[in-house]
């Protein structure tokens, strides 16, 4: 049983696919398709029953992902990737370079000459197509697509048994249409699925009876450390791309230091180092969490949360991708304040101890962040909330780094420093450990 | 005469509970436990020397604070079980701890404020037992703000419980930042041997320990009733419409 909100979207279904063997999901909208597809490919953890990966393991491990392709309602694309990057970072996640074996999918979806153009610019059917060819690359024995036929036109319907014939000729295909004739022309066997449960069709022969579940051979996980530093590339990249992230933190950052002078201006006479810390780690605390709002956000909105989830990699790995991504733009950022402030107020803040406050100090809230912000991704008003959530775990970071200028700056003396930097580093240490044990709890609902 | 229609949905049995004599058990000893430690606050136990009467608030402001550590570590408790069995009644025990958890950290921010208004002058000072409980209950606060944030029961479960065991840190953070920081605030003076409490003192802070456990136990059990309640009526509208699903 499957429960989403609160309704049972799937009642009492039991599916059983064969090596081999394709099999459509017909049904009216509503009736629970995607529902079913995600849970086998786990996306969803069923309230009662569970789902088996050739006879043995869940698809809750990332090992049993291996040889699982996938495709959702919408394809995980990286708009601001090209198709050929596209299908380079899913091949990486699924620990192989294969350049040929990429080349070919794009021959075999149509999409060769197409292949450097970034997937923004692509039409709605091709988008469909590359996402065809992303559920394809790895080889899998397990196939599940949402729609295939959606979004294709006349001819790219036609084509679709050419392509999973030509890329997963072996593979056990399970796909949901409205299109009757999607599933004879991929000479699949037809269930029908109403209100969540199956429904017999007096037209359809009984379903032949699979064979006994044995445990099959699991292909080659990729190494983590391998898909971690994919996900990172990918990120910097986008973000290289996009400029959506570190330009506007830099200006907010700049903002901060100038709004925040004009309003201690009183204060600038005899206390303006004191300003000068307080601006700093405000502005830092602050760009941080406007960034950190946005780490799982993203992929959550395009839809590409679902793609790194299915991928063979243990959900560790993405929330320690995005932990490295924010701690790398905070202590970009940081740095920054550090020179602007140092320029504005005429104090001496760009010194070594302060620049390791601010490297230190992005790592424990970055690692406090990318947690939060993996927590609101179902979240109404997000934005709203995420403040609330990140900031008073941040708190003692705000201390440590405040304590560290401050002497710094001999406003206060300099022997507690040793212990301000211990602080931060058990502060980091203890959130990333949380954030890599609990992510994986939170990544799936 | 025209019959009433009913419906014939079957009578949910665990709203029995609901009905339980342990709930009266519970109540009597609430009455019992709360009367006899508001007699020994105001009665039995002395005046302070130097305080005077304002001293008495620490018979609540003690308990509320203890109570609320205990609460927070249910809410990680019930947060754990929920993510290891997957059981939706330790999601209502952590939800409900956290509730009253709040409640009794709210109590002693306020009671902790008024003692501080009388003994140091003022209403609040930055000093680490009352910030760090100060953000202690803001954590717990944004629990209860996501819980109510995420529409799907599914998610709001497990977002929920992830921040119900990162904001246990807290806790200890709180205990020991009296030991830790140069801090305004009382050291433990019933934990800590020679601790200088008087005996009548002592004893009805002992009490009112007790009365609040027996308070947070009547409340812990009203929130997962409730909560109960409204699951049952979730349960029962969704068994209504796949009736008028299948009847269609």
């Amino acid at each position: 049983m499957v429960r989403l909100g609160q309704r049972n979207v799937l009642r009492g279904l039991s599916l059983a696919l064969a090596p081999g063997e394709r099999l459509a999901v017909v049904g009216p909208n509503g009736a629970g398709k995607t529902t079913l597809i995600r849970a086998l490919a786990g996306l969803i953890r069923p309230r009662r029953g569970h789902v088996s990966l050739r006879g043995s393991r869940g698809p809750d491990e990332p090992a049993a992902r291996a040889g699982l392709g996938f495709l959702g309602h919408r394809p995980s694309l990286y708009p601001h990737l090209s198709a050929r990057e596209n299908l380079a970072f899913a091949a990486r996640l699924h620990g192989t370079t294969d350049a040929a074996r990429i080349e070919a999918a794009l021959e075999v979806v149509g999409l060769a000459a197409d292949a450097n153009r970034l997937v923004r610019d692509y039409s709605r059917g091709m988008q469909q197509r590359l996402g065809l060819a992303l559920a394809l690359l790895p080889e899998p024995d397990v196939v599940l697509l949402d729609e295939p036929d959606a979004s294709l036109d006349a001819a790219g319907v036609d084509d679709l048994p050419v392509m999973i014939d030509a890329l997963a000729p072996r593979a056990a295909v399970l796909f949901s249409t409205h299109d009757e004739r999607v599933a004879e022309a991929l000479g699949a066997r037809v269930v029908r699925l109403a209100a969540g449960r199956l429904t017999e069709d007096p037209r359809e022969a009984p379903a032949p009876k699979p064979p006994p579940l044995q445990a099959l051979p699991l292909p080659r996980p990729p190494g983590f450390a391998r898909a971690v530093r994919a996900m990172i590339a990918k990120d910097a990249r986008v973000e290289w791309r996009a400029r959506e992230q570190v330009p506007t933190l830099l200006m907010f950052t700049l903002l901060a230091a100038v709004v925040f002078d004009m309003a201690f201006i009183a204060a600038l006479g005899s206390e303006v180092a004191a300003v000068a810390v307080g601006v700093l780690w405000i502005s830092v605390l602050l760009a941080a969490t406007l960034a950190g709002t946005r780490l799982f956000t993203t992929e959550f909105e395009r839809g590409t949360l679902d793609g790194l989830l299915v991928a063979p990699v243990d959900p560790s790995g993405i929330y320690l991708a995005k932990f490295a991504l924010l701690a790398i733009e905070t202590a970009f950022v940081g740095v920054a304040q550090l020179i602007f402030l140092s320029l504005l107020l005429n104090v001496s803040l760009f010194q070594a101890s302060t620049i390791g406050a601010v490297l230190l100090a992005a790592a424990a809230i970055s690692a406090i962040l990318a947690l939060q912000s993996s927590l609101v991704v179902n979240a109404r008003a997000r934005e709203m909330l995420m403040p609330l959530l990140a900031i008073p775990p941040a708190v003692p970071v705000l201390l440590a780094g405040v304590g560290i200028t401050l002497g710094a700056l001999e406003v206060t003396p300099a022997g507690q420093q040793g212990a301000w930097f211990g602080l931060l580093a058990v502060v980091a240490v203890v959130f990333l450990t949380l954030g890599t044990v609990l992510y994986p709890q939170a990544a799936r609902a | 005469m025209r019959q009433a229609q009913t419906t014939e949905l079957p009578r949910p049995r665990r709203l029995a509970a609901l009905r339980e004599p342990a709930n009266a058990v519970l109540y009597a000893a609430l009455l019992l436990s709360m009367g006899l430690a508001l007699f020994m606050a105001f009665v039995f136990a002395p005046a302070e020397r130097v305080q005077a009467e304002i001293y008495r608030l620490l018979f609540v402001h003690v308990p509320s604070a203890w109570l609320a550590f205990a609460a927070f570590g249910v809410v990680a408790v019930g947060s754990v079980m929920f993510l290891v069995r997957g059981k939706s009644r330790w999601d209502r025990l952590a939800h409900a701890s956290a509730e009253i958890g709040v409640l009794f950290t709210t109590l002693c921010l306020v009671t902790g404020s008024i003692w501080g208004r009388s003994v140091w002058g003022v209403w609040w000072q930055w000093d680490p037992r009352l910030t760090t409980t100060l953000i202690m209950w803001f954590i717990y606060v944004s629990y209860l703000a996501l819980r109510s944030y995420i529409d799907d029961p599914n998610a709001r479960q497990r977002m929920s419980s992830v921040v119900g065991i990162v904001g246990v840190v807290s806790v200890p953070i709180v205990w020991f930042s009296v030991e830790w920081w140069r801090s305004l605030h009382p050291t433990p003076s019933v934990t800590n041997p020679g601790g200088g409490m008087p005996p009548e003192m002592l004893t009805t802070l002992l009490v009112s320990v007790a009365a609040f456990t027996v308070f947070y136990v009547v409340l812990l059990r009203q929130r997962m009733q409730l909560e109960l309640a409204v699951a049952e009526l979730g349960s029962l509208r969704e068994r209504l419409y796949e009736r008028n699903e299948e009847s269609a």
